[in-house]
């Protein structure tokens, strides 16, 4: 055996996982050549430090809650997501609301994902509606303060503005009665009086 | 090495998982519980992120329920699901490493992102402080190996996996494992060098 036809085994050498013929080979091969033997050596001694990591240990009890955690997401969302089994596809699977760890709500990764995405999306309609109103009251009157249509409104001018943004995004509200704003009873009635 | 974990359990109890009792998965979190959580461990994440993809996996095994066909052992399948989420988080950059990097490196730093090692000087084994010290340092060089060998050099080394498991946890050929294994080895070996030294000096 040469130096090169070593090194080819010197993996599962240093595993213990050679053929016995093979690895009395090597062995003997080793003997003979100090290079090698110290090679060997480093490789043996890396595999010692790798030894320097021990596993930590998990009460049974937290455990057994985890297990419950997952038996419940895999129960709300039970479909098998392409991506659980191909991580080419990238996401992995989200939990539920209100599965996360225990002492921090929502605690998965995936969760705060979401709700960071939902945030997101509030403070969107927020600005959006802000800046809308902004533009209204930026706007010149046209026949009242609070523009021509407004003129005819009951509600206090001040505030005209205000329930026109709220009109506004009625308009795309197909329920009609600002349940996807979740509008209350006194701003749908004021809309109301505002549409005449 | 170890080869192969025995016993291995979890396929009968993911034969009573899908015959309907919810215990038999209980069982199967309590028993493979802190292996899952060592292999995310090892692989580099800290102890909140290990827990997060701990999770995940046991979610991926709870829905698995009703197509698990035990075509293989129970922990083959098992480190398949551990490498592919491993390899997902790495990709996506979300994995949390445990490992202090080293800060204000040089723009010619050929291989950014490798943990802060001990100066030569100062890695004299017998001025390493205590045994943290030194898990430390082969923790983070563990953590900085490359994706595919990092998952590799975790199952083999730490989880007895056999090149064959490993080889079907990846979808590689067991000569392309032997390659990563080699490659982490060395990578590592480089990482590590001031302490080998004197690890060698004590075999020879």
């Amino acid at each position: 055996m040469n130096c090169e036809t070593l090194c080819d085994h010197l993996l599962e050498l240093t595993d213990g996982s050679l053929e016995p013929d093979l690895a009395q080979e090597c062995r003997a091969h080793l003997a003979a050549c100090p290079s090698c033997a110290r090679e060997a050596a480093r490789q043996r001694a890396t595999w010692r430090l790798l030894g320097e990591l021990p596993a930590e240990k998990t009460s049974p009890a937290r455990l057994k809650q985890m297990a419950a955690t997952a038996l419940a997401a895999a129960r709300a969302t039970p479909e098998v997501q392409e991506t659980d089994l191909d991580p080419d596809r990238g996401g992995a699977p989200d939990l539920p609301a209100g599965l996360g760890r225990p002492g921090e709500p929502g605690g998965m990764v995936a969760l705060r994902r979401r709700w960071v995405q939902v945030a997101a999306a509030a403070a969107l309609v927020v600005v959006t509606a802000l800046g809308a109103e902004w533009v209204f009251h930026a706007r010149p009157p046209a026949g009242g303060p609070g523009g021509g249509e407004a003129s005819d409104c009951p509600a206090d001018p001040e505030f005209v503005g205000d329930f026109e943004v709220l009109r506004d995004l009625a308009d795309v509200d197909d329920s009609a009665d600002g349940e996807l704003l979740d509008l209350d009873h006194d701003e749908v009635v004021m809309l109301q009086l505002c549409d005449g | 090495m170890e080869q192969g974990i025995a016993p291995d359990p979890g396929q009968g109890w993911m034969a009573e998982f899908q015959h309907g009792d919810d215990a038999a998965f209980e069982r199967i979190v309590v028993h493979y519980g802190d292996r899952v959580l060592a292999f995310f461990r090892r692989c580099g994440a800290d102890r909140s992120s290990a827990e997060d993809l701990a999770q995940e996996a046991f979610l991926r095994i709870a829905r698995a329920r009703d197509r698990y066909e035990p075509t293989a052992r129970f922990t083959t399948w098992l480190y398949r699901i551990l490498s592919r989420i491993a390899a997902n988080d790495g990709t996506r950059n979300r994995w949390r490493r445990a490992t202090t990097i080293r800060q204000g490196r040089h723009d010619d730093d050929p291989q950014p992102g490798i943990p802060e090692l001990a100066a030569p000087h100062a890695a004299d084994p017998a001025t390493i402080a205590s045994a943290s010290d030194l898990r430390a340092r082969v923790r983070a060089a563990v953590a900085e190996l490359p994706e595919s060998q990092r998952i590799a050099l975790v199952l083999n080394r730490f989880e007895g996996a056999s090149y064959d498991d490993v080889a079907a946890a990846l979808d590689l050929s067991i000569p392309a494992v032997k390659s990563l294994l080699h490659r982490a080895r060395e990578n590592l070996k480089q990482r590590l060098l001031p302490f080998l030294q004197q690890e060698v000096l004590d075999e020879l």
